[in-house]
């Protein structure tokens, strides 16, 4: 094993054991801390990471806000997938309201992720869209799929039946994640690079400029779950206050 | 053995309720009918674009109908009440969602039949050899459709704008399967409707019957989670 993949995974376990630290500290802050490390990325792309790349010229530098969502929106709707496992097992409402609160961040993330990626295939390309690249038309089913995830929960009244069929539903579509992240291996690369080929002398900033774009959008859209699970909670909560009420005619 | 005759028996009872109701089945054909009618006789003026553009409202008609018999397949269940005596039948539940994918399959199966007929008739197509082929990426495209469907269909029956729901939920799910027989289109019907690279139709079998293979694998596991009271 070379030094670079000890490295990749001793960074890799330590953002993951910071993430986890994060969840312990207030809402507000950790809020804080994901702005500040985004507005982080953005003082790193204007003013260290190079304004031109080879090929793409300008246009590359909206990679750095694409590549994070794309890889955090993946993420998300991963966890959304193994939170509906748990809530299956367990049948508990807060289960679910993690999932579903999981599912609106990652579409957020999925939202930016196909607005950024058209603006830049705008100029790359000449065109905002092609349907014949197998990255794009996964990224496009996820997105509709999800769509769909929410509009199903505002049509079930009932929070337990809810909860169950948004888990199943929410199982079902995280099988799509995969398939996303395969496209190009399966199905051949046609328009969507695999990865920015960085020149040699620009590499080491240019990844470092990447990565910590990831891990900042990460950091910011882990906050912005935990916002949508205490609004969802209080919202719960208000609701059932409110049915108590009606049962008791107050 | 006493696992299979229940399966059977599902099979045999859903059948026999649509044979009596004939509802999904006539449904479900009259509408792919009326698709394709209109779809041809817009076409009527030039032979090429009939064959350029058939095969597409061929899979579009199937695809559509589809749902119209999909959202009643647990519909006579839920009326009835019969669900609840599924569920404490001494059966695994699991087959009773086999045999509802199955039964549905025939019905959907019949669907497509008589619309390809309607296809041959319509759209000139004369190249007999590749009937088999078309019939067996059918086949498998149906399976891939109702073993997603059902699922689907088991959750959004009992809701308000239930078969919208379901349709908003199944379209995005197949657009894969979709993708797959229309690239293998030029192999079928002698056009590209896509401009992926066009496998050959086995090959679109063959990818079918792997994402029957996954769904079904998960749709077994989630089923009983779906119509647990």
């Amino acid at each position: 094993m070379t030094m670079e993949s000890l490295l990749s995974i001793g960074v890799s376990i330590g953002f993951v054991v910071l993430c986890v630290l994060l969840h312990r500290i207030a809402l507000a802050a950790h809020l804080l801390i994901g702005f500040g490390l985004v507005v982080g990325t953005l003082y790193l792309v204007c003013f260290h990471a190079p304004l031109e790349e080879v090929t793409l010229g300008t246009s590359y530098l909206i990679f750095y806000f694409h590549f994070p969502s794309a890889i955090s929106c993946l993420t998300i709707f991963v966890i959304a997938g193994v939170v509906s496992v748990l809530q299956l097992k367990s049948g508990s409402l807060s289960h679910d309201r993690r999932a579903s609160s999981a599912v609106e961040v990652g579409l957020l993330a999925c939202t930016i992720t196909l607005g950024t990626g058209m603006i830049w295939a705008e100029a790359a390309w000449g065109q905002p869209w092609v349907w014949h690249d197998p990255r794009l038309m996964t990224v496009a089913i996820m997105w509709l799929t999800y769509v769909g995830y929410l509009m199903f929960r505002a049509a079930v009244d009932n929070p337990v039946k809810r909860a169950r069929y948004s888990a199943v539903l929410g199982v079902m579509f995280s099988i799509n994640v995969p398939v996303v992240w395969f496209a190009i291996r399966f199905f051949g690369k046609v328009s969507h690079p695999m990865e920015i080929e960085f020149a040699e002398d620009v590499r080491t900033i240019m990844k470092t400029t990447q990565w910590f774009g990831a891990a900042a959008f990460f950091i910011l859209y882990l906050g912005l779950w935990r916002l949508r699970y205490r609004a969802q909670t209080i919202h719960g909560e208000l609701e059932r206050i409110g049915e108590t009420f009606a049962a008791r005619k107050i | 053995m006493q696992q299979l005759r229940a399966l059977l028996t599902v099979i045999r009872w859903d059948v026999v309720v649509e044979i009596k109701r004939r509802e999904s089945t006539l449904n479900m054909s009259l509408f792919a009918l009326l698709v394709l009618f209109i779809a041809s006789y817009a076409m009527s003026d030039s032979r090429e674009l009939l064959q350029a553009f058939g095969p597409i409202f061929y899979w579009v008609a199937i695809f559509f109908a589809g749902t119209v018999g999909l959202a009643r397949a647990f519909l006579v269940e839920r009326e009835g009440g019969a669900i609840h005596a599924m569920l404490v039948a001494p059966m695994d539940v699991s087959l009773y969602y086999i045999g509802k994918v199955i039964a549905t399959w025939i019905y959907v199966m019949i669907m497509a039949g008589l619309v390809l007929l309607a296809y041959i008739v319509l759209f000139d197509f004369d190249d007999w050899s590749k009937l088999g082929r078309i019939l067996a990426t059918t086949a498998c495209f149906v399976l891939v459709y109702v073993i997603v469907g059902v699922l689907l269909a088991a959750m959004t029956t009992s809701l308000r704008g239930g078969e919208v729901i379901l349709r908003i939920l199944l379209f995005p799910l197949m657009i894969p399967a979709v993708v797959v027989v229309y690239s293998a289109n030029d192999g079928l019907f002698k056009t590209s409707a896509l401009a992926l690279e066009s496998p050959a139709p086995f090959k679109a079998i063959t990818v079918l019957l792997a994402m029957a293979a996954v769904y079904v694998s998960v749709c077994v596991v989630l089923f009983p989670k779906v119509v647990e009271e």
